[in-house]
């Protein structure tokens, strides 16, 4: 199978797992903004576990395939015609020789996946083919898809039952579940009662890199720290008192102080996001983040099957 | 984390060092990354472990190993730079601000060997102690979209390389013409954490025979 791109779209590009063990070289894992999401996609077209797929983010590509096969688009509903027929979500779909899929804009979160069977077939970057588009590297050159792009994919064998799974999407972007950061009591109480009061509205400079977010209400100055490791979920604190979420494709280190860390079962949420949303920060204790944190890997344990 | 002191020297990086190796080494299961830094080491776990009996593990492997003081391997790493304000675009920036001339700048930079205390923030990019306070030059007030790879630069306390192309906010001061790091097997780049960097002033007809090859 292989494809044409006909339109890349806004950020269109090649994930597969995190490129997890590289951390000491400078370089954070990356990987897809929705594991749920993207796990998803590969469990419904037979895909082995961790198969590279494409993560589209607001506004879609057009793609011509070249090939017959199946695909499944999982993860936040899009305006998708294929041949100008609307298209079934979080389903196989087979493909005809030319047909023609226009993904347009977002309708309901940031991102949705369009995994392919087999799986697309480009070299690995230090064991993963996860693109990292801060440091340009993996994926297809290190870049998002563009116009003309011609991608291959490996072929397999298509079963053609059904894999049926309810996979329930949790698409209440309004809270974020948080535990407490390293460095929470460089801050005071009034700051916590601010950070936790605020509703934050996500900054439309937020990329995979950091999610900015915005407020009226600005947290207090706190001094720098000697620079540290940054966890995926952290949620760092600059000068100008508005919190950055590091995301999938982070610094590996850095200086601001940490007030708190988005819980492991929220960060396939984050990567809903949307420019313009408004959610608040909900603190909980580490036993009841462990908990939501096993009902996540529940969940993908059975994608994994 | 793991806490290996409260500053940043040369005894507290070799304790990190250390830790790292034997992380390194003797890999604990459901452990995935691990960031070295000046003063600690963060792990960052598998999902699907028990964060619990990682830690536990973690703990013994370094109280078991901790008295183990490793020799350290230090290799001194030559890095040829051209100095000069046509690749160097904030050298005169960082002479002004600092009332000293291209030839002081030059000779006070690369008069001393940096340690590389880690490689941190973006692919290969190495944090080097300790700059001669007469170099201390305020990062750029906006940062530069991109800062092409090789460049040499100073920012705030710090001096660093960076290897790729990237955004940065350090006032850049000159270019090295070779490849400082191999991205595709980072293990097998010129410098690791724990090395020596030595700056050597080259010219800029140098700069570009080198360029060249």
């Amino acid at each position: 199978m292989r494809f044409k791109v006909h339109r890349s779209g806004l950020q269109t590009h090649v994930q597969d797992k995190p490129r997890d063990g590289f951390a000491h070289y400078g370089i954070s894992p990356s990987g897809p903004a929705d594991i749920v999401a993207y796990h998803h996609g590969n469990y419904l077209v037979h895909n082995k576990i961790n198969t590279a797929s494409l993560e589209i983010t607001l506004f879609g590509p057009r793609i011509e395939f070249l090939d017959a096969g199946y695909i499944a688009i999982t993860g936040s509903k899009f305006l998708i015609k294929i041949n100008d027929t609307d298209l079934l979500y979080n389903r196989p779909i087979k493909i005809e020789k030319g047909q023609l899929l226009d993904i347009g804009s977002a309708i309901e979160g940031a991102r949705c996946y369009l995994s392919i069977a087999g799986g697309i077939d480009i070299e690995d970057f230090l064991s993963s083919k996860s693109t990292h588009l801060e440091t340009g590297v993996g994926g297809l050159d290190g870049r998002a898809l563009k116009k003309n792009d011609i991608v291959n994919c490996l072929s397999n064998i298509h079963k053609s039952d059904y894999k049926k799974i309810k996979v329930k999407y949790d698409l209440n972007r309004s809270k974020i579940l948080i535990n407490k950061g390293l460095q929470h009591d460089f801050f005071s109480k009034d700051d916590w009662k601010i950070f936790l009061n605020n509703e934050y509205t996500v900054s439309s400079k937020s990329n995979r890199m950091g999610i900015r977010l915005e407020s009226g209400n600005k947290l207090n100055k706190v001094n720098d720290i000697i620079t540290e490791g940054i966890p995926l979920g952290a949620i760092q604190v600059p000068p100008n008192g508005l919190p950055i979420i590091s995301f999938v494709e982070h610094q590996t280190t850095g200086g601001y102080p940490k007030i708190a860390n988005v819980i492991s079962a929220d960060i396939p949420k984050l990567g809903q996001l949307m420019p313009g949303d408004k959610f608040k920060f909900e603190l909980i204790d580490f036993e009841q983040a462990i908990k939501h944190k096993n009902e996540m890997n529940v969940l993908l344990n059975k994608l994994h099957d | 984390m793991i806490d290996c002191g409260n500053q940043i020297d040369t005894q507290t990086h070799k304790k990190v060092l250390n830790i790292f190796s034997i992380l390194l080494n003797k890999p604990i299961q459901g452990v995935i990354n691990i960031h070295p830094a000046y003063n600690s080491l963060m792990l960052s776990l598998d999902n699907n472990v028990d964060i619990l009996d990682v830690v536990k593990k973690i703990k013994i492997l370094i109280s078991d190993n901790a008295f183990i003081e490793k020799e350290l391997n230090r290799s001194i790493v030559n890095i040829p730079v051209c100095y000069d304000p046509s690749i160097g675009p904030d050298l005169m920036r960082v002479c002004e601000l600092n009332n000293l001339t291209i030839e002081d700048v030059i000779r006070i930079h690369s008069s001393k060997k940096y340690l590389v205390y880690f490689i941190g923030f973006t692919l290969g990019f190495p944090y080097l102690g300790h700059l001669n306070e007469k170099l201390h030059t305020p990062r750029l007030d906006s940062p530069r979209i991109k800062v092409p790879a090789g460049s040499i630069a100073i920012g705030g306390n710090q001096t660093g390389i960076y290897p790729f192309q990237s955004a940065g906010g350090w006032n850049l001061i000159g270019k090295t013409p070779i490849t400082v790091y191999n991205k595709d097997e980072p293990s097998k780049s010129l410098f690791q954490m724990g090395d020596e960097i030595q700056f050597v002033p080259i010219n800029i007809d140098e700069f570009n025979k080198l360029n060249e090859i």
